[in-house]
């Protein structure tokens, strides 16, 4: 039985991605049987090149991508390299979590609530500093060139990077940094030469995926993003989403160019590094020692604490929104509180957040089975994961969503299995499972298997010790492990919105729906409840091994 | 004003204000004074507090002087020491003669600085080992390359916190041998710090049992 998991896990991992970029392929070089097109063709691409200001949606889905990447990792790089040892490290390393349970179109309305021109902040300063009485007439959302939509991206992907490089931090030797100050290197930079180039050869992966979320991201481009042009992954909605059936192949040439804009963009990150560490071991040999390097640690403090105070701002700008009445520019809070939102959509918002929460439950309840079984058989096989398997297991997060659901939505469709619940966990589950697995395979690899070996020499079977000892001692961590896959399948959007054939509303693809209304007081009160969701079940998930093991200290550590 | 070599003028390493260790020692250029005693009595703290990396919760009073100058309260950077740790550190990420570079002071042409890392590679008798990666020496290689880098920085004296106590018995007498004498010949003040009696006795100079 627990040799058929890692074929499941492959099998879902790879088959949908493959068969979705085929299924992209066909129409897009002009073979849609359905609608009487067979045979080869080059149409579509060429409809899509006509297309008014498409190489200006390209170039944006391309630069957003690869800057997105650059700044998250440059302003945690320099974060870490001063404060490991401080106090405000333990402060950050506290606050992120809730940040990163946080959904990408939350976290983005409660950005646009803050910096919007009649946002907290010119609020703040308004009119004794600005003179403003009404919101000025400035584009600062949805900006041209997509400077917000960065900054949100920024922001958002912040505590991702915390996240990864924090499980990577113990792995590596930490005494490195002092080889290099005792040779004259000062703090920062001396961990930014010695430490954070073994940290970065092992947090590759991840960023990689950054980048092609980045470069093909929906939910906070609709929010944040410039609307003339929209990236490219917003063009590529509009044409799905167009009820004349002859756009569907010009989708598909958008989706496979977006497939190639990440591809470009993977190379250009690729082509950088080495550049970077050809130009930095240079430098490093030359025996400079830079002596401003305080001033590194300052930035990563502005950038790292900014982006996590901001999306704190927002959280608490988006409840406060829920409940404002009148609300006039420049007051900095509203005139009066009211429930009368709350009140108008508690039937919606129940029927659409219990909807989210069946779908992130399945799809991370049977990660979570897929991930122990695989676990538990690399262990009793004796197996080591490769990097191939690895490769494998950030696979559906290095191909642009937008890409391969909508092929897989085809596929779908032309068997009858779109918009049924089934379908839409087993699309979540494309993205739970990655993640569920990554965060579970450390708390497993971790584990002293000395308990294991003990119990099996009282005589036990592999299932008894499975079951009386690995799962009990380690359910704090598979616990979380659910309620990272439940945060991530509550925040999935082109999944529901594709894969459910748009009637399956859930919490996520209504909050996002609001955004092109503009009725804020609509948008803080779905925003809220797509944020507390994950929240209640992070909160559950460590309240549960709390409760349980309250008079066993030994598993009751972080 | 204080005396040239390393002086540790009444050094008291407290522990949540608890006294860890006492010391009041100076020691010489060329000198190699060995600080005996067993685990978690302080020998690597004051390792530590010497090179200004003591961790939270612990502190350090008196004076450390290097040469005569105060250096108690400089950043770890700027005391112009060389430390070898109980590992080698060789940086994976950097060849044998890259990790030699990194430590040479900045200034001077590529050729010039090559050139140094070699013969410092050539004081270790490592120099045919310069383009390989580090990840493939044997442990008593490491240690002598980590050598050679903690000399590249031209410190003005050495700290060694058991640098032998990771190789196996055999290698360790090689290996201290050949460190010992690349020691001598550099006329530093040196403390060495260890549990291990041949170590100390292979110093030739004074002893310290905590």
């Amino acid at each position: 039985m627990l040799r058929i998991a890692p074929i499941f896990m492959i099998a879902i991992l790879i088959g949908p991605v493959l068969a979705g970029l085929f299924h992209i392929i066909v129409p897009a070089f002009g073979h849609d049987p359905e609608l009487g097109q067979i045979g080869f063709s080059l149409q579509a691409f060429y409809a899509l090149k006509m297309m008014p200001a498409i190489m200006k949606s390209i170039w944006l889905s391309y630069w957003l991508g690869l800057m997105t990447a650059f700044i998250s990792l440059m302003l945690v790089a320099f974060f870490i390299a001063s404060y490991r040892n401080s106090y405000w490290f333990l402060v950050i390393k506290t606050m992120f979590k809730p940040v990163l349970a946080m959904p990408h179109a939350a976290a983005a309305f409660g950005l646009a609530f803050l910096i919007m021109p009649s946002g907290f902040i010119i609020r703040l300063i308004s009119p004794e500093l600005t003179g403003f009485i009404r919101p000025p007439d400035w584009l600062i959302i949805n900006d041209p060139a997509g400077f917000a939509l960065l900054l949100g991206l920024v922001i958002k992907e912040i505590p991702f990077l915390l996240l990864v490089i924090l499980a990577s931090l113990p792995q590596v030797e930490g005494q490195y940094s002092r080889v290099a100050r005792i040779s004259g290197y000062g703090k920062n930079y001396a961990w930014l030469i010695s430490v954070f180039p073994l940290i970065y050869k092992k947090i590759r992966l991840p960023i990689y995926a950054l980048i092609a979320f980045a470069t093909s991201v929906v939910d906070v481009a609709l929010i944040l993003g410039p609307a003339t042009p929209p990236p490219l992954s917003i063009q590529i909605l509009r044409l799905m989403s167009d009820p004349d059936l002859t756009q569907r192949s010009i989708a598909a040439a958008a989706a496979i160019v977006q497939f190639g804009v990440t591809i470009l963009a993977l190379i250009t990150w690729w082509i950088g590094e080495k550049i970077f560490i050809h130009f930095g071991k240079k430098i490093i040999m030359s025996g400079f020692r830079f002596q401003g390097d305080k001033i590194l640690g300052f930035i990563g403090f502005v950038g790292v604490g900014g982006a996590i105070f901001m999306t704190f701002v927002g959280l608490f700008l988006l409840a406060l929104w829920s409940v404002s009445g009148i609300w006039k520019f420049p007051q900095v809070f509203p005139a009066e509180l009211s429930f009368s939102t709350w009140h108008n959509e508690a039937s919606q918002l129940l029927k659409v957040s219990w909807r989210a929460i069946i779908i992130a439950f399945f799809a991370s309840f049977i990660a979570i089975i897929l991930a122990l079984s695989s676990l538990e058989n690399e262990y009793q096989r004796q197996i080591k994961l490769s990097k191939w398997a690895k490769f494998i297991l950030f696979l559906p997060l290095l191909v642009p969503q937008v890409s391969f659901l909508f092929g897989l939505f085809i596929i779908f469709l032309w068997h009858g299995l779109d918009g049924n619940y089934f379908s839409l966990i087993f699309a979540h589950l494309i993205f739970t499972l990655p993640y569920v697995y990554l965060l579970l395979s450390d708390s497993w690899n971790g584990f002293d298997i000395r308990y294991l070996t003990s119990a099996r020499l009282m005589g036990k079977s592999q299932m008894n010790v499975f079951f009386s000892i690995r799962l009990p001692m380690l359910l704090r961590p598979i616990l979380m492990a659910f309620a990272l896959g439940f945060a991530i399948s509550i925040a999935q959007y082109l999944p529901t919105l594709l894969i459910g054939a748009g009637r399956f509303p859930t919490i996520t693809t209504e909050a996002v729906a609001l955004a092109s209304g503009g009725n804020r007081r609509l948008i803080g009160t779905y925003s809220l409840v797509q944020t507390l969701l994950p929240f209640v079940v992070f909160a559950i998930a460590a309240l549960i091994p709390a409760l349980l093991f309250h008079n066993r200290k030994g598993l009751n550590n972080e | 004003m204080s005396e040239a070599g390393l002086n540790l003028n009444n050094v008291r390493i407290k522990i949540n204000g608890v006294s860890l260790l006492n010391i009041d020692e100076k020691i010489a250029d060329g000198e190699i004074l060995t600080l005996m005693g067993p685990s978690g009595c302080g020998k690597s703290t004051l390792i530590n507090a010497i090179c200004g990396f003591l961790p939270k919760g612990f502190s350090c009073e008196g004076e450390i002087s290097l040469d005569g100058q105060n250096i108690t309260d400089l950043p770890a950077e700027k005391r112009k020491l060389g430390v070898l740790f109980q590992d080698p550190l060789l940086f994976p990420h950097f060849d044998v003669k890259e990790n030699i570079m990194f430590a040479l002071p900045s200034g001077g042409a590529k050729s010039e600085r090559l050139e140094k890392a070699y013969q410092l590679l050539k004081n270790v008798n490592m120099q045919d080992y310069a383009r390989r990666d580090v990840a493939t020496l044997s442990g008593g290689q490491k240690a002598r390359i980590a050598l050679a880098r903690t000399l590249a920085s031209n410190p003005k004296a050495l700290l060694l916190d058991e640098p032998f106590s990771k190789l196996d018995e055999k290698l360790r007498e090689n290996v201290r041998q050949s460190v010992f004498e690349v020691i001598r010949g550099q006329n530093l003040p040196t403390l060495l710090v260890t549990h291990d009696k041949a170590d100390a006795k292979a110093t030739n100079g004074k002893i310290i049992t905590l």
